[in-house]
This record gives structure tokens, C-alpha cells and sequence, in this order.
């Protein structure tokens, strides 16, 4: 619910707030600093929170068939043809298509298969989908290393190593965290922060658009800073982002994922709520 | 037959991304509703958010307005005005 409200305010996800800024827009700019400030902010309060987590576990296993001990396939299989079934409906009634004047507008439906074969291609190689958030703590105990390192030092969050496994078919290993060097986090997802960034920018310069405006309204800019760092601090609770839960929780029914998209919704509501009253006004 | 000199009113919300796009333009739409729709007042929006060119024309369309988007120097512009005063 955080993270929705948090992503209202902002104007876009995790994702989104990257490739903004690498355009030149300032609120996304101000955004991705609150990201790593709500990230730096989840360090101080990470021991309360893993305890009132634990303390309020549903199931010890990730996934609902595995919750409900039933086999994923017969389960997914029907939840996949209805899906299927609404989207060939859709696209004969023509709502695939989005109307848009920009110069080289790509079709939503068409991102979102890219997306789904990158996705893909990120857990086959590297054995787990693509995500930022855990890379944006790494970042910010990095700054904040520097600053006082002696605090970041004793931070269990920063010494957590969550990640740590074997991939199943290439049998490298890939072990890390949000700590403040470099590991398996920075290496599955700083090149992937560093891509968006690139890709972006590079887009942007070929159609002419990459222009950065300084007289942006200070309220949308306060906003954008106080949502980006509810995102980066839920981002951290939940764990994981809406990237992370959609594309790859999602598909294979994981509970987190199930809970985080089902917060999503009010949440986004209550910013949209906040957006019109407070800052648009 | 002279025709009725039309006001101009611009809006420049470069630098500023969605959903806040949307919601600045509705507010000033809103705001200038009855000059709009008497047709003494053309809406003149610069915008480099690329989204809003795909949210702004419909909301603006289903509100009675026509709406045109022409790409300029690293932004569009989006003009909002009474039928057939684009």
C-alpha cells in the first residue's frame, strides 16, 4: 500500500523513476534521491520490522500451490487460458491499442512482451528475475559509508546477506546483499540500473527529446521526494518492488507477490487522492 | 465576416511527468471551461511528457473539446480549443 501511495506521488515505479531522470526530468531526479533515502531510513527500523514480520508469518512456503501443497502447473494452467482469453477479446475490440501522438510511441502490449522475454532471459541466466530495489539500499549504505561508517558498520540490515543460492542449471553460485560493497547484488542489478539509464538517455537524444527543465512547481518536487522515499522504504519491507512482484512473483503465485499487488490498488487510490488535494492545487 | 478574435492561453508544464501533467491540464480546462467551450479561448499546452500525449487528447475529447499534437523542438504542444478551432 506504500509503495502504491508512494508511487502515485512520484509519477512512475522504481523503473519508471529511472528512466525519467536519465531524460532530464527533475521530479524523478528528486525521486530516486528520496528512493535512497527511504532505503537508508528502512536500515534503522529493519531489526523491528524482520521481527513483527516474523512474528506475523501466514505460511512457511513462497508460493500459494506450495502454501496449499498442490502442483503449480494445474493451478496456473486455467489462470493463464482466462488470461489469454481477455486478452485475444481485447485486442479484436481494439483496447490493446493506446492512442498516443509521441514520435516513436511503442505499443504497450508490445513493451510488455519484451519485458516478459527479458525477464525470462534474466532468470535463466542469472536464476532470479530482474529487480533495483536491494541495488538502491546497496547505493545509499554506500553514501552513507562514507558519511559515517561507523553506524553503517553496525547495521544488521547492511550486513544481511538475504541472497544466496545455486543456480540450478549453471551451478554458480550468487550470494549478497544490501551491504555497502561489491557483491551478487551489484552485479545482477547495477549493470541493469546502468542500462535503463544508458537506454534511456540514448532514446531520448535520438528523437531530440532530452532536455532537463529547472521550473518544475517546488510542491510537485517535495511530493516526488516524499513519494520516492515511501517507495524506497516499503520497497524494503515488503521486500522487492512492483517490477520484482509483477513479473516475477506474480506468474508463479507467490504469496508476497499476491499480497503486494493486492495493496497496490488502495494504495495508488489514496495517492491519486493526495496528488489532486495537496498538489495539484 | 470577421471572425471573433480568439485569446490564447498557454500552459507550459515542461519538466513535469505524469499523472501531474494530466491533473494540471484538467485543473485549468476546469478553470476556463465556459471561455473554452464559447470559443473565445484556444489552450496552447507545452509538454515533454510523452505519456501525456496519450492521456491528455482523450480526456480533453470526451470533455466536448478538439485537441491537436504537433511535435516542436524537443517537446509537443497540444492544443485544446472548440470544434474546428485547432
Amino acid at each position: 500500500m506504500l509503495f502504491g501511495f508512494g508511487m502515485v506521488l512520484v509519477g512512475g515505479c522504481v523503473v519508471g523513476t529511472l528512466y525519467k531522470m536519465a531524460v532530464g526530468r527533475l521530479p524523478s531526479l528528486v525521486a530516486f534521491a528520496g528512493l535512497l533515502a527511504g532505503s537508508a531510513l528502512y536500515a534503522e527500523i529493519h531489526p523491528w520490522w524482520t521481527d513483527l514480520a516474523r512474528r506475523g508469518h501466514l505460511a512457511s512456503t513462497v508460493t500459494l500451490p506450495q502454501i496449499l501443497g498442490l502442483p503449480l502447473l494445474p493451478l496456473l494452467a486455467p489462470l493463464v487460458v482466462v488470461a489469454g482469453f481477455w486478452l485475444l477479446r481485447w485486442a479484436r475490440q481494439g483496447l490493446l491499442h493506446q492512442e498516443s501522438y509521441a514520435e516513436g510511441h511503442l505499443q504497450p502490449w508490445k513493451a510488455a512482451l519484451l519485458l516478459a522475454l527479458l525477464s525470462f532471459a534474466s532468470t535463466l541466466v542469472i536464476g532470479m528475475p530482474m529487480g533495483v530495489t536491494t541495488a538502491y539500499a546497496k547505493l545509499a549504505g554506500m553514501l552513507e559509508n562514507l558519511i559515517v561508517p561507523g553506524h553503517v558498520a553496525n547495521l544488521a540490515f547492511f550486513a544481511a546477506e538475504p541472497l544466496n543460492f545455486i543456480h540450478p542449471l549453471w551451478g554458480l553460485p550468487l550470494k549478497g546483499g544490501p551491504g555497502p560493497h561489491l557483491d551478487g547484488i551489484a552485479l545482477a542489478q547495477f549493470p541493469l540500473i546502468a542500462g535503463i539509464l544508458c537506454g534511456a538517455a540514448l532514446s531520448a537524444l535520438r528523437l531530440g527529446e532530452w532536455r532537463f527543465y529547472a521550473r518544475v512547481p517546488i510542491k510537485q518536487c517535495l511530493w516526488a521526494f516524499v513519494g520516492g522515499t515511501l517507495m524506497g522504504f516499503a520497497a524494503r519491507m515488503a521486500p522487492a518492488c512492483n517490477v520484482w512482484h509483477l513479473m516475477g512473483g506474480l506468474p508463479i503465485l507467490a504469496g508476497q507477490s499476491l499480497l503486494f499487488v493486492a495493496g497496490l490498488f488502495p494504495g495508488a487510490w489514496l495517492g491519486s487522492v493526495v496528488l489532486r488535494r495537496y498538489v495539484i492545487c | 465576416m470577421t471572425a471573433t478574435p480568439m485569446d490564447e492561453l498557454e500552459l507550459d508544464i515542461r519538466g513535469q511527468v505524469c499523472p501531474s501533467t494530466l491533473l494540471t491540464t484538467l485543473k485549468e480546462v476546469n478553470g476556463n471551461f465556459d471561455r473554452l467551450k464559447a470559443g473565445i479561448l484556444r489552450m496552447v499546452i507545452k509538454t515533454d511528457a510523452r505519456d501525456a500525449t496519450g492521456t491528455i487528447p482523450p480526456m480533453v475529447k470526451s470533455m466536448g473539446f478538439a485537441v491537436s499534437v504537433l511535435k516542436e523542438q524537443g517537446y509537443y504542444q497540444i492544443v485544446i480549443a472548440k470544434e474546428r478551432q485547432v
